[in-house]
């Protein structure tokens, strides 16, 4: 028989974030994004709408852009995890998509930004030649209520054109 | 070289590029506060029974009531209790709080709260709540649901319609829609265990006055709390006003003696933070034969909620709207009832634009259903009626400023081509199926409101000027500290490069402190389009002060005179000459060698002004063009252009970052975003699946070009622009649908114009026409 | 928003799974890809007890083909049906050709956003069945079957019979949705899928999915199907329309005749995202073009 965690027990998890492990204890109730915030300190990864709408929330898991309000984080156990906090090098030197972000002012307050970065970079790495329309579809999955867009479309193409990501 | 006028990187960035930002929810430390809010509309508390503390908890501790005041005759005034007592008015009105140890925790303890209520009549909304005999909002402070109504007239108004050549009768009306900042509000409280002081991180606009109003409301010194809004998330209104629920995390705190926190979330927000622009105009406007607007008659009706908000009041849409709908034309005669109505709904803030979006949706309409009226063209029309010698007085006695209302419409019609776009649309009438549409909008955005403004309103509390402090640490690096409250627009840097200038440093010299009531001058915050003009104009005169000071102690050092100094280049040198000396070199005197001061000079480096002007207005012209499919009714955005007149641009990229943003959401209120309720009062849209913000697949790029008119109105030449592009966008756009749809006989004068609306007004107007649409319902074209 | 308290347990095989399912009954939940159920557990409109999580269930992702059915199994993600491929016997992977292989991406574009795309799957949206759910239309419309497993039994569903109302299927507490057959529909098969939603990504407020088998001597249809969600409880074929269509050839006047005939069937209730009258609108529309599309994409 499969092991069952009690509700209210919190369970020990293993998270693998930017390469480095957080042995935490969550109940199975706990969202990966609570548990990235709460848990392991990582509070780049920000809380929108908490239904899978707005995408602050998103990190790469295994690679792929997803949102981490609508994981739990006892799924996550094994799998690589990859948030906003480890974008930048070691040594501070910024992603280019930072750079891009920075340079065409493709953030306002901010909130978003985590979310569209990660997104933007699960997009980029699996598909590096990706066209403007499908560029486009694929950002439309996240929300920004500053910008209105049209300079995050622009950043991340130019990271796409310079071949950067 | 200048600093101002360039598009350098903002200096907020990197911090927010790495995560690194700190929003009231990153902070952690705290147990959870989770709020137990009405679940009907309109009721009387009978019990509240469960882990909770209640109004009763609260007046208990001698905690008081809000008090949003506005001295009217006509202006009903309320004391609004922290939480809900004997009544609940509205669904998600706080009733009970719970603490637990985390939020999922504070949950299961607020489902266990159990709210005892039964159950009243609502009047939800605005037609509703206006009815005779409708259920009042507050029976035992007001016999009818207006909270307020405010009337003028010119003299010779009724005069003036009588004798018009044309009157045009319009009604417009608004939904009701949320600001949507992206991170919901919240609060995090930390009491002193010795002393007692305590600190509110909050995610708000205007931390000084939200200081104030709390300590006035739990009767403690404002010297024993620290107010601070750290990373704001986005707020665009909704976080200017007193959140109850804030005041009540400063009582928890102190009460319990621990941390607490309330992180709010996304339906909570959608259900019970603030709601705006559910309003209707009716409009009655008289044209001479030159197709010129002599009079204007409007009764205007705005649904304000509940509750007032603190301190806005609930006169925020409603006044506004009185004073200001003349908008940029030459009007002459006005007259106007604007009225705002309590219902069983959730209270109204402002939000970017507050009433002229659909101020500017009323006169955009009845520009181009009079143009077509009098067989004149929409560009022409406007033409003859927009303002063009300055300064203009308008109606209510508003000075408008030096602006280019022609010149921006002439320009952004030029820019979009109009000749080339009707063939188009020509061609597309002829061939049926997806219908191009062209909107042209002209308004006017006042901005850099100071007391004077605000004075006009009569408001209980008086916002107005901003202060500064600056000063020159002996590294030669400036600190200035500011009362104006940024979140997200960039104000630290565009200050920085007015610094800069004013001292001949490099803006990545300067430091600006904001948001934090213990290191900054008091100040009202940053909201209506003001920060700019007035944290600008405060900047710029202290820093002329500062520049002063750096004068004198380089004509001393130097052995020069004063007004032959020049700063510039990190140094101050005799003009005409190559003797000088590096500024962070002064600032080392200034300090540490107080002995070679000029006498009778204040050893440092420091200065304050403050900045308190009239106001100022910039004008705008929008273009939409839109694609409406008439078989469902879907509008697709094609352009957007906007003709922006800010006067002078501090830094162009930010300007235009506001812009495009503001322009976005004034697309998605013309079109999606809506706050629905049912007769009852039930919320329908608490999730952002049902409220419906873009993503960037429903905004176009947006084309910007500026005109710079300077102007005599405000002391840096700049004029606000954070609300245009949302005043503005909607108007065209209604106008772009209308446009679009012409050909079939369709008027549309609502907003948002959702598919479903637009859907129904294509069949009404086949249900008028016997060339109805049915034989023309099945063209095989692509949904998109 | 944060989800009431669950037990939770991941069995790595069918029949763990289907062990846990017994055990618990309907006490218990599957989560699969839980783009859909998680967000009602955090609104707490879902409140599982039990949470049995088949994330490390090995065997129910293959795509195959063979006999006239491609067999999808439960936990293929939506952005495989992007770009379709199936595991031939001798172990290649061969791209899914046809008119099914055609439409199986034309569908799964409009199915969410890519993050939902990556971790949502096929069979958790069928077993789900929101009824303006795309996989759902699909299924109903091509006459899908959908394989349930409990322990000691497997059965075939008809998706007739498998989509009961809103979120309510045929599956029992103690059944697990391991792979759906889908007819791969030969050369003669024409098919379209239109769906208007508010917003990019969003769920249908009203979609249509037509497929119609043309005689090949005569190019009249022989057999209809029209198929359309948003409109019931479930997702509901228009026998009207098919009627309509049957035997007649295809053309701008047919598709206009099904597509009034389609508007004229259904009987939509109305919501906050469209009254009846609406729904019936959008519904002659989408059909005309989903049958235009079809039409179109036969050359």
């Amino acid at each position: 028989m499969t092991e069952i965690s009690a509700a209210d027990v919190a369970v020990p998890v293993v998270l693998r974030v930017n390469g480095d492990e957080y042995r935490i204890t969550a109940e199975p109730r706990r969202t990966l994004a609570d548990a990235l915030r709460d848990d392991c300190g990582l509070t780049g990864t920000h809380l929108g709408c908490e239904h899978g709408v707005c995408g602050a929330c998103t990190v790469l898991l295994d690679g792929e852009p997803v949102r981490s309000c609508l994981l739990f984080a006892v799924q996550a156990q094994d799998a690589g995890i990859r948030t906003v906090e480890g974008l930048a090098a070691a040594d501070g030197t910024l992603h280019p998509l930072q750079e891009a972000f920075w340079r065409h002012h493709g953030l306002q307050c901010g909130f978003c930004t985590p979310g569209f970065l990660m997104l933007s970079a699960g997009m980029l790495e699996s598909c590096p030649d990706i066209g403007d329309d499908e560029l486009r579809e694929a950002l439309s999955s996240n929300l920004c209520r500053c910008t209105g867009y049209q300079t995050i479309v622009e950043a991340v193409q130019s990271v796409r054109d310079a071949g950067e990501a | 070289m200048s600093w101002v006028g360039r598009s350098i990187r903002r200096v907020e960035d990197p911090t927010l590029l790495c995560g690194a930002g700190m929003f009231v929810g990153d902070i952690g430390g705290a147990a959870a506060v989770r709020f137990v809010r009405s679940p009907v509309a309109s009721g009387l508390i009978r019990a509240v029974r469960g882990p909770a503390y209640t109004i009763a908890d609260l007046d208990a501790d001698g905690v008081g009531n809000i008090e949003a005041v506005l001295h009217r005759p006509d202006y009903v005034r309320l004391a609004q209790p922290l939480l809900a007592r004997e009544r609940v008015r509205y669904v998600g009105e706080p009733v009970a709080v719970v603490v637990g140890a985390t939020a999922a925790e504070a949950e299961d303890l607020a489902e266990q709260v159990e709210l005892d209520i039964e159950t009243l009549p609502a009047a939800v909304g605005l037609e509703a709540a206006l009815a005779p005999g409708a259920p009042l909002v507050h029976p035992d402070e007001a016999e009818s649901n207006v909270m307020l109504a405010g009337e003028m007239a010119t003299p010779e108004l009724a005069e003036a319609l009588e004798r018009a050549h044309t009157i045009v009768e319009l009604e417009i009306t608004s939904g009701r829609q949320a600001a949507l900042p992206l991170e919901a509000r919240g609060s995090h409280a930390v009491t002193e265990r010795f002393g007692g002081r305590t600190t509110l991180h909050a995610s708000i606009q205007a931390p000084h006055m939200i200081r104030t109003v709390i300590c006035d409301l739990l009767g403690m010194p404002e010297a024993d709390l620290r107010v601070v809004a750290p990373d704001v998330g986005g707020a665009f209104g909704q976080k200017l006003p007193l959140a109850r629920e804030d005041a009540i995390v400063v009582w928890l705190s102190r009460r319990l003696g621990r941390p607490v926190a309330w992180i709010e979330d996304r339906s909570e927000n959608l259900m019970a933070s603030w709601h705006s622009r559910e309003q209707r105009y009716r409009l009655r406007a008289g044209f001479n034969a030159e197709a010129h607007l002599e009079a204007l008659q409007a009764d205007v009706a705005a649904n304000v909620g509940a509750w007032p908000c603190y301190p806005i009041t609930w006169g925020v849409e409603p006044l506004m709207a009185l004073a200001e709908l003349p908008g940029p034309y030459t009007l002459e005669h006005y007259g106007v009832r604007s009225r705002g109505v309590a219902s069983h709904t959730c209270p109204m803030s402002p939000y970017r634009g507050v009433s002229r979006p659909v101020i500017t949706l009323a006169l955009e309409r009845l520009m181009d259903i009079a143009a077509a009226r009098l067989g004149v063209d929409p560009v022409e029309i406007r033409r003859r009626n927009l303002q063009s010698d300055f300064p203009h007085i308008s109606p209510t006695g508003l000075r408008h400023d030096e602006g280019t209302y022609r010149e921006a419409m002439e320009l952004a019609v030029s820019h979009v081509d109009l000749r080339a776009f009707r063939a188009r649309q020509h061609a597309a009438r002829a061939a049926g199926g997806p219908q191009p549409g062209i909107g042209i909008c002209t308004f006017s955005e006042r901005t850099g409101y100071g007391t004077p403004a605000f004075a006009a309103r009569a408001m209980g509390v008086t916002p107005g000027f901003e202060n500064v402090e600056l000063s020159m640490d002996p590294s030669g690096y400036v600190t200035l500290r500011i009362g104006a409250s940024p979140h997200g627009q960039g104000l630290e840097t565009a200050l920085s490069q007015i610094t800069a200038d004013e001292l001949g440093t490099d803006p990545s010299r300067v430091r600006v402190v904001a948001s934090d009531t213990d290191r900054t001058p008091y100040g009202w915050g940053s909201f209506a389009s003001r920060a700019m003009v007035l944290a600008g104009g405060a900047t710029y005169l202290a820093a002329q002060k500062l520049a002063t000071q750096l004068g004198s102690l380089a004509a001393e050092v130097l052995e020069a005179a004063a007004d032959d100094i020049v700063l510039a280049d990190g140094r101050a040198t005799v003009v005409g000459t190559s003797v000088g000396i590096e500024i962070a070199e002064l600032a080392r005197i200034a300090h540490h060698h107080t002995q070679r001061l000029p006498a009778g000079a204040m050893p440092g480096l420091a200065a304050q002004a403050g900045y308190d002007p009239a106001g100022t207005f910039s004008n705008a012209c929008h273009v939409a063009e839109v694609e409406v499919d008439p078989d469902t009714g879907g509008v697709s955005m094609r352009r957007f252009v906007v003709v922006e007149d800010a006067g002078r641009l501090i830094n162009p990229m930010i300007a235009d970052g506001q812009i495009r943003g503001g322009v976005a959401q004034g697309i998605a209120n013309a079109l999606l975003e809506e706050v629905v309720y049912d007769d009852d009062g039930n919320i329908l849209t608490t999730s952002l699946m049902d409220y419906l913000p873009p993503t960037v697949a429903e905004i176009p790029d947006i084309e910007i070009l500026h005109l710079e008119t300077a102007s005599d109105a405000t002391i840096t030449g700049a004029k606000g622009l954070g609300e245009g592009g949302t005043i503005g966008a909607p108007a065209a756009v209604l106008n772009a649908v209308n446009d679009a749809l012409a050909h079939l006989g369709v008027e549309l004068n609502e907003m948002p114009a959702t598919p479903e609306r637009v859907r129904a007004a294509v069949r009404a107007a086949a249900g008028r026409s016997p060339a109805g649409e049915n034989d023309r319902s099945t063209q095989e074209a692509p949904v998109r | 928003m944060k989800p009431a308290r669950f037990a939770y347990t991941a069995p790595d095989t069918v029949e763990g799974t289907l062990d846990a399912l017994d055990r618990f009954g309907d006490e218990a939940k599957v989560l699969s890809g839980g783009q859909s159920l998680v967000p009602m557990m955090n609104f707490r409109l879902a409140r599982p007890e039990v949470i049995v999580d088949i994330g490390r269930v090995g065997g129910l992702d293959g795509m195959s083909a063979a006999n006239g059915t491609l067999t999808v199994g439960a936990r293929v993600i939506h952005a495989r049906l992007e770009a379709p491929a199936v595991i031939k016997p001798d172990g290649r992977s061969e791209s899914l050709g046809g008119v099914l292989g055609s439409l199986l991406p034309a569908v799964a574009r409009y199915v969410g956003h890519l993050p939902i795309r990556v971790r949502g799957t096929f069979g958790g949206s069928i077993a789900h069945a929101d009824p303006a759910a795309e996989w759902c239309i699909l299924a109903r419309t091509l006459d899908a079957e959908m394989v349930a497993l409990r322990r000691g039994g497997e059965r075939a569903i008809p998706a007739a019979d498998f989509f009961e109302t809103v979120f309510t299927t045929a599956l029992a507490p103690e059944e697990l949705l391991v792979a759906v057959r889908l007819p791969i529909l030969g050369d003669d098969w024409r098919a379209g899928f239109c769906e208007f939603s508010r917003r990019a990504g969003d769920f249908a407020v009203v979609a249509a999915m037509t497929a119609v088998r043309l005689e090949p001597a005569t190019g009249a249809i022989a057999e209809a199907r029209v198929g359309v969600g948003g409109v019931a409880g479930v997702p509901v074929r228009l026998g009207g329309a098919e009627a309509t269509l049957v035997g007649e050839t295809p053309g701008a006047e047919l598709h206009a005749a099904a597509a009034e005939m389609a508007a004229g069937e259904v009987d939509p209730v109305g919501d906050l995202h469209g009254s009846a009258a609406y729904r019936r609108d959008l519904v002659r529309a989408m059909v005309a073009r989903a049958l235009a599309q079809g039409a179109g994409a036969s050359g």
